[in-house]
């Protein structure tokens, strides 16, 4: 605990640079803008630059992105309180108050509510990564591929599991995922899989281009079919108003550290911002007193998904740098570059590159702030470019989605793949295909194979090895009932069905 | 919405995407087929993964072919006509600026699909359109060449670059 705080203090020395506090600044900006605007995200607006970042130092390349992070889920809550239009996923569960709220011209209030939250349970999410962070590692240390294996399993079935919408459509994206991971060279057997005697996939299908196709492209043609109605409403901020809202926010302690504390745990576990937020509303919605009117602009029904948005988010950090376990698509393409870096998430990166992580530990806790501060001061700006019509803004962001694949590699192979993957994702994202745990799929493919063929190597292929260690064991089973859950309600449903008709 | 004929009903799109999705399944079968899908000395052949994920894959598009096109079925709304327009015209113009891209260079295939998209597509005045097309397209440069220090493709325009 004590060292993980003097750890901490390094860590201000390692992020307290000029440079990287510019970096943070820029990374919120830019995640501000992506969030605000359609069809760029949290997930695609950091793939964006994560090309850009291949010559940068490690330190400052994952400072530069994580702040495109929180900034992009902050930028995604304006969004949702002025327009009705959730520029994030993650910010779905906050347009059923906060829209309302400023309809009825409390539109100060509900930021100033969704701001200070958001900053307060980011804050807190990082406070746990900082007080958790030795012993996750430590934890991941009794981690061997066989370990490994169950929890990758493990994530994919709490996707299954708690994902929402039909399961089998969360395992169809996963199998996609994992597929398209498998293209290319298989890095054991050094032959090559899947390529369909296409050359150009021979090197692999790269996970950005798939981001940015499913991201920027597929929702593009999803708004595209149903154009944008912006009525923004007063968007003026009133100073006073802000003010009062501060004064009275504490008021709302149970809400925030609820929804705080389911933040931080579908973080940790497996779940992301999106399930996370909207599992906090629908907390708030049953246990808060007073028979409060949700849906119709009550204050708790913004600050109650803004909290479990960021503290997820933030936490998510934890199982991705501790285990290379990520809980969100965002953390998973952060995680994407990590490696692309020569970086190796595990209890080792912990030892050998402490400057990397608690440098950005302790950006996080900056970062966190700036963003409250930049969005407050920004809100005005932001409102106006909302305004343009988005005949511009749409081919624009077309642009900026072609330009970021061809980044990726300069090749123009990937620019045939981004089109695929833009009307792939334009179905799967409108028939309510999951998206989060396809590019899960993705980034954990890989590593999920080597893990499950070491696990084979060590118990000479007897399947039972993932429940002859208690660590293991507990995780699979866990994987197994979650697994049986959708099976379960299906055989339900038949058998009603059954005595209905009988 | 509405008032467009739909082209595509939210049945037959789930249908047809469950057909495609288990097409992918059966496909990633095929492909690990083409290896050893067993067992050697060293464990898992290169073909064992793949071929049981796509088993997987075509037995849930399967289920999903069932659920939502024979047992729970929604005529509801999915394509209208409008929509298809609206999506062709978004879509294809940015197919042409990536296949421009390849010949004309980046900067320059972005100033003239900026232009057309904006102006003839969008209805923006022209004046308008043009301003934004090369405003962007040199912004855009301005960002890749000398902030980030990453050169794009500039096509038959590059020798003019270099004088710049």
């Amino acid at each position: 605990m004590i060292e993980n705080f003097a750890n901490l203090f390094t860590g201000f020395g390692v992020a307290l640079t000029p440079y990287h506090i510019a970096l943070m600044f820029a990374g919120v900006a830019f995640g501000l803008v992506v969030g605000v605007l359609p069809g760029l995200g949290a997930p695609n607006g950091v793939s964006l630059l994560l090309p850009l970042t291949f010559a940068m130092d490690p330190v400052a390349a994952i400072i530069l992105l994580t702040s495109i992070y929180w900034g992009a889920l902050i930028g995604g809550s304006i969004t949702s309180i002025l327009f009705n239009i959730p520029g994030e996923p993650s910010s779905v569960a906050t347009t059923f108050d906060g829209y309302p709220m400023a309809r009825q011209g409390k539109a100060t209030e509900a930021l100033t509510l969704a701001f200070l939250s958001a900053g307060f349970a980011a804050l807190v999410g990082v406070l746990l990564v900082t007080t958790l962070a030795k012993s996750v590692t430590q934890f991941a240390l009794l981690f061997s591929p066989i370990e490994y294996f169950a929890v990758f399993m493990l994530a994919f079935a709490s996707f299954v599991a708690f994902g929402g919408g039909s399961p089998f459509k969360t395992i169809v994206s996963i199998g996609l995922g994992l597929s398209f991971a498998t293209v290319g060279m298989d890095t054991i057997s050094g032959s090559v899989r899947l390529t369909f005697d296409v050359p150009d996939l021979i090197k692999g299908i790269s996970f950005l281009v798939v981001v940015i196709g499913f991201y920027g492209i597929g929702e593009l043609l999803e708004t595209m079919q149903e154009p944008l109605a912006a009525k923004p409403v007063a968007t003026r901020l009133d100073w006073s108003a802000m003010m009062r809202t501060a004064r009275e926010w504490p008021r709302y302690w149970l809400t925030l550290i609820r929804g705080t504390l389911v933040g931080c745990w579908m973080g940790i576990a497996p779940g992301g911002p999106t399930a996370a937020s909207f599992m906090s509303y629908g907390i708030a919605k049953r246990f808060t007193r007073g028979n409060k009117p949700f849906g119709k602009g009550v204050p708790e029904g913004v600050i109650a998904p803004e909290t479990a948005d960021h503290s997820a988010g933030t936490s998510a950090m934890l199982p991705m740098l501790a285990l290379g376990l990520p809980s969100s698509a965002t953390a998973a393409v952060l995680l994407g570059g990590l490696m692309i870096w020569g970086l190796t998430p595990g209890p080792m990166l912990f030892k050998e590159r402490p400057d990397f992580v608690w440098g950005l530990i302790a950006s996080m806790y900056l970062s966190n702030v700036a963003a409250v501060i930049l969005a407050l001061a920004s809100v005005p700006l932001f409102a106006r470019v909302m305004s343009v019509p988005f005949t511009i803004i749409g081919p624009m962001i077309g642009v900026v989605c072609i330009i970021s694949a061809w980044t990726v590699s300069g090749s123009s192979f990937d620019l045939l793949l981004l089109f695929i993957f833009g009307i792939l994702g334009f179905f799967m994202k409108t028939l309510n295909y999951p998206i989060a745990p396809m590019i899960l799929a993705m980034v954990l493919g890989d590593r999920s194979e080597d893990a499950f063929r070491q696990s084979m190597l060590l118990s000479q292929g007897s399947l039972t090895v993932f429940f002859e260690r208690p660590l293991s064991a507990t995780l699979s089973v866990l994987t197994i009932i979650f697994l049986a859950m959708p099976l379960v309600s299906l055989l339900r449903q038949a058998f009603k069905r059954n005595a209905a008709s009988t | 919405m509405s008032d467009s004929p739909q082209i595509l009903n939210r049945r037959a799109a789930e249908i047809l995407f469950s057909l495609i999705t288990g097409a992918v399944g059966i496909a990633v079968i095929k492909g690990a087929l083409e290896m050893d899908v067993g067992w050697t000395s060293s464990g898992p052949d290169a073909g064992y993964f793949p071929f049981r994920v796509g088993l997987i894959i075509l037995a849930a598009s399967i289920v999903n072919l069932v659920q939502r096109g024979f047992l729970k079925p929604d005529d509801g709304d999915y394509i209208s006509r409008k929509d298809a327009k609206a999506m062709a015209l978004f879509f294809i113009p940015l197919v042409g600026l990536a296949l421009a891209s390849l010949w004309l260079g980046l900067y320059l295939a972005i100033a003239l699909y900026l232009v057309l998209a904006i102006g003839l597509i969008g209805k923006v005045a022209w004046g308008k359109a043009i301003t934004i097309a090369l405003t962007t397209s040199v912004a855009l440069y301005m960002t890749f060449e000398f902030l980030f220090n990453l050169p794009l493709p500039k096509g038959p325009l590059g020798p003019l670059f270099g004088v710049l």
